[in-house]
């Protein structure tokens, strides 16, 4: 390597490391400042908190009801990504493999639900949910996510499955393979770098979404999402900071745990969806 | 096997709706009963624990799930009717809202209890000679102020008129405090600033201002009130520093308590929040200018309690309500667990400085009602949207009238 | 016989797509279809949300949308000024950083996987963070450092806010958008920047020349996901502006969820939404065929 190209890879390495320093630099803040009361908040927000406190986060830990929260969001969230992966797989496999007009036109019937806002549709769902009594349930609220997270994952599943050869089903086919056993042993594995992606998409969308749960959920028997249960720190009249910033932090956090352990893999995930789909 | 079970399951079921369905006709005494509430105004989350506890401490067969919220309260209420999981007791508006929910709500017109409020208390929640919910308590608005930095800068009368108000301002000014931390960051604050100053429009008459909007006599637009109105906006954006549109509700009470700014207009929700920041600081309230110089402070009971009429413990319901208005504790719940003025006939006075200021302006009838309530239902949005565009630089005096006028054409549009 | 035969077959192939398809399609149908259906219903009926009854009023709705509702103008006008300003910045940043993260520097993995944190929080909670540093830091390090960038009103002055919503969902969004285009360079081949190096080709004249060919495919997929995303910008509005000052930053999806649920006009609000579907629709695919004409196979 040359001089030149050595001081020139010396500045950059240098750039990004500032530049980082200072992108995340908003996050270092929700740190510190959760620790701080609501008046040294209000009063010195840059500094190190003077006494360093746990009660912010206890007391929003406590308020959240944390452990049954986290508990249920980690049900939407697995019910729902499960079943998304379940049947977009499906779905977006066999939609790859027929290639007539009514095969052209499901797809296009399942991945045009990409263009729709939310909002457009989101009272109307209520009645629908409400029709088939599964509103106010977790459950309920993660088979809604069935119908709303299939098509960009069809979407990404149909993409990937129009690379993989057709020998393989053929061989298992003759080799006696019912088509349950064709998917689950033959194609399913075939697909999984695609699931990772699936599935990283949607833990990451079903965990920190917020509208849907705060239409399905609550009521009789009120059972949180975290970012619902976040939510109720930020009302109109008070800004708690010192709560809202704590209860960030514990949002976050499982968030980034399960980030930095499959960090790998979820970056490979997210790369292959994009460059396949 | 499975059937069997299937068969036990829907039989419990049937038992337990069978309870339930009991519970209505028997009055609720042992029976277990679940009540789900579902209100609005966040500040008050502790108080209304405080009161779900002592009631479910004297009826230990009713539990109570309750659901606060304040951004959302709107959407979030709309899809809970809408799905039939209709809250038992739930908070609205008065006014506009008395027909808006007319669907749901049972009306209160033979309950004993709606005895303890007095007449005229009760128009804002009556209807068609219904009385449509139970209001909860009085509140009022104004300009808040720091009577130490009014002292301070030399201040020795308050404000009645625009003009005396500008020469505060400049006052304040000069003794190095900033004025005003203006609110227009959020789009609620900004119909609270102005209607009160508009309070004169129709020499009160709100029922034929409101009339004549509707068949289109009046555009609402090119009241007078509204240029005065503006021209008060403009003075507090004046006096608001540097970042006007950012001020929000939380930042008002922050500036406030800590003496950055000698004024704020907010109301007597906010004591609360300064105090958890200056516990002793003295502050009162100066009265909103208007057009015909008399200066007026807003009061009225709005928030309202609504009892869904579907309720399948209706009874229960009614009681709750009954033991707000009769027993020790609920009476005295407005007053000294949330410290405002309860609308109970003889209820205590609070001990909060703005509501003995509140209570003074009900004494010398220098008080408003919140008018804007009156008109039609959805407009309070818009309505804060179009004066904070005004102050947002994003629209002129001009469009500001024309968009004023056609909110409310649409509004009664949409009705 | 043979006829029969290969009608059975198709019967069968048939039957096949429906049981791999139909789960799919009965939750879309379900979840989306039907209440988008009944959307579509309400735009042409006078409802306001709440009231157990509704009136039909034909177009109506569209009418005025089109001739006489100044804030859906100005929300069109915002949402398409975000979402350029947000689509252009985010992926000329994203190519950028992906670029220098693919020269010979230490700790790339460490950098991609850095750079991609702010993903992994939701947007309401993105939202909060940022009015947290937009007043009460901004305030902070104004009083310290004295510089006029942190005096600005960066969420209270209509111009700047918007500006202030498009850095934010850049520096949410940056992360993702860097991985896809640094994968997408690591497919393009050495050798041809080698050779290219040879024949004296600058290090920038290069990468237009070679890389950003090369990494089409890339740049197609984020172009997709960036403005379909930004069309339907709603959660990070709502808890960081607000929709201000004003109706300065009211994207089109608050601007909807404001007429439905504030302003108690469902049936207006669904025509609204209506017409977002459309736009986004049609964006979409004026986009698709653009790029399609444009990826050159590396």
């Amino acid at each position: 390597m040359s001089k030149k190209s050595k001081a020139l890879h010396g500045v950059i390495q240098l750039f990004l490391i500032l530049f980082l320093l200072l992108y995340l630099s908003p996050l270092f803040l929700v740190g510190i400042n959760a620790f701080k009361s609501y008046q040294e908040i209000m009063t010195d927000v840059m500094s190190l908190p003077s006494a360093f406190t746990c009660d912010n986060i206890k007391n929003v830990f406590h308020d959240m009801k944390y452990p049954a929260t986290f508990l249920n969001t980690l049900i939407a969230t697995v019910i729902g990504t499960l079943g998304i992966i379940v049947i977009a797989s499906m779905g977006g496999y066999k939609m790859a493999r027929v290639k007539t007009r009514y095969s052209r036109f499901c797809f296009l019937f399942c991945i045009a639900p990409m263009m729709i806002p939310f909002q457009s549709f989101m009272l109307t769902l209520v009645n629908v949910a409400t029709t088939l009594h599964i509103n106010g349930k977790i459950w309920g609220l993660a088979i809604i996510y069935w119908g709303l997270g299939a098509p960009m994952s069809i979407f990404l599943y149909q993409g990937f499955a129009k690379g993989i050869p057709l020998e393989l089903e053929e061989s298992a086919l003759i080799d006696g393979c019912n088509q349950f056993q064709l998917f689950t042993r033959i194609i399913f594995p075939m697909l999984k770098s695609c699931t990772a992606t699936v599935t990283i998409i949607n833990v990451m969308w079903i965990w920190n979404d917020f509208l849907l749960p705060l239409l399905m959920l609550g009521g009789r028997k009120s059972s949180k999402t975290l970012q619902l249960a976040a939510y109720s720190f930020m009302g109109q009249y008070k800004m708690e900071w010192q709560n809202i910033m704590s209860a960030a932090i514990l949002i976050i956090i499982p968030a980034l745990i399960l980030y930095l352990i499959f960090q790998k893999s979820i970056i490979k995930g997210v790369v292959a969806g994009a460059v396949k789909g | 096997m499975h059937k069997k079970q299937i068969a036990l399951l829907m039989a419990g079921l049937m038992t337990v709706s069978s309870l339930t369905m009991g519970s209505v006709t028997v009055m609720a005494d042992d029976d277990p009963v679940e009540l789900y509430f579902m209100f609005n105004g966040p500040e008050y989350t502790d108080a209304y624990h405080d009161l779900i506890d002592h009631y479910t401490e004297e009826h230990p067969n009713v539990s109570i799930e309750l659901e606060v919220l304040q951004n959302d309260y709107q959407t979030v209420l709309r899809s809970r009717l809408n799905s039939g999981e209709v809250p038992d007791l739930f908070l609205s508006s008065a006014y506009s809202d008395n027909t808006l929910y007319a669907d749901y709500i049972y009306n209160l017109d033979d309950e004993e209890f709606m005895k303890n409020f007095s007449e005229t208390t009760l128009t804002s929640v009556t209807e068609d000679g219904h009385i449509t919910g139970m209001p909860f308590l009085v509140q009022s608005h104004g300009f808040i102020y720091n009577k130490a930095l009014f002292e301070q800068a030399g201040i020795t009368e308050l404000p009645t008129t625009l003009d005396e108000l500008r020469t505060v301002c400049e006052k304040l000014t000069d003794a190095g405090i900033q004025p005003f931390s203006s609110g227009f960051g959020e789009w609620w604050i900004l119909p609270q600033t102005v209607y009160p100053s508009m309070s004169d429009a129709y020499d009160g008459d709100y029922d034929k201002l409101f009339e004549d909007v509707k068949s289109g006599d009046l555009k609402f637009g090119e009241l007078p009130q509204v240029d005065f109105a503006l021209d008060l906006l403009d003075l507090i954006k004046e006096y608001s520093g540097d970042k006007p549109m950012e001020s929000t509700n939380d930042l008002q009470c922050s500036d406030f308590a800590t003496g950055k700014v000698a004024m704020i207009h907010n109301g007597s929700w906010d004591e609360a929040s300064i105090r958890a920041i200056a516990p002793d600081i003295d502050m009162g309230y100066v009265y909103m200018p208007r057009m015909d110089e008399k200066a007026v402070l807003a009061v009225e009971s709005n928030l309202t309690f609504r009892v869904a009429k579907d309720s399948e413990n209706l009874d229960t319901v009614l009681d709750f309500l009954n033991y707000m208005c009769t027993s020790d504790y609920g009476r005295s719940w407005v007053p000294s667990v949330i410290g405002d003025i309860s609308p109970l006939t003889g209820a205590d006075a609070p001990d909060t400085q703005l509501a003995a200021e509140t209570a003074a302006a009900q004494d010398n009838s220098v008080t408003c009602p919140w008018w804007i309530f009156k008109g039609p239902e959805g407009v309070e949005e818009p309505f804060g949207t179009a004066f904070q565009n005004y102050v947002a630089g994003n629209a002129d005096r001009d469009e500001t009238k024309e968009v004023l006028t056609q909110l409310f054409v649409d509004a009664y549009d949409a009705m | 016989m043979q006829a029969n035969s290969q009608k059975q077959k198709a019967r069968k192939t048939a039957l096949e797509f429906a049981g791999y398809v139909a789960p799919a399609v009965f939750f879309i149908t379900l979840f989306v279809g039907i209440p988008f259906v009944m959307c579509i219903y309400y735009s042409f009926r006078k409802w306001n949300g709440i009231g157990k009854t509704s009136e039909f009023i034909g177009l109506e709705n569209y009418i005025r949308l089109f001739i006489n509702d100044p804030a859906f103008v100005s929300a069109l006008k915002y949402t398409f000024i975000y979402a350029i300003g947000t689509v252009l910045i985010v992926n000329v940043l994203a190519i950028f950083f992906a670029a220098l993260l693919e020269s010979k520097i230490k700790g790339r993995g460490f950098f991609r996987a850095a750079f991609y944190i702010p993903n992994i929080i939701s947007l309401v909670i993105i939202g909060f963070i940022w009015k947290f540093i937009c007043t009460r830091v901004f305030e902070a390090l104004m009083s310290i450092t004295g510089w006029g960038i942190f005096g600005l009103s960066w969420l209270g002055d209509s111009q700047l806010a918007v500006f202030s919503t498009i850095i934010v969902s850049v520096w949410q969004s940056l992360g993702f958008y860097i991985l896809i285009y640094v994968a997408g360079m690591q497919g393009v081949p050495t050798e041809l920047n080698e050779s290219a190096d040879l024949d004296g080709a600058g290090a920038v004249r290069r990468f237009f020349s070679i890389t950003i060919p090369l990494i089409m495919p890339s740049i197609s997929f984020c172009m997709f996901h960036s403005v379909a995303n930004s069309l339907k910008m709603f959660e990070l509005i709502f808890s960081l502006t607000g929709g201000g000052p004003g109706t300065s930053t009211t994207s089109i999806a608050l601007d909807i969820y404001n007429t439905a649920f504030n302003n108690s006009r469902y049936g207006y609000g669904s025509a609204k939404s209506v017409i977002l579907f459309i736009i986004v629709l049609v964006i979409s695919v004026i986009q698709v065929n653009f790029f399609k004409g444009k990826e050159v196979e590396a």
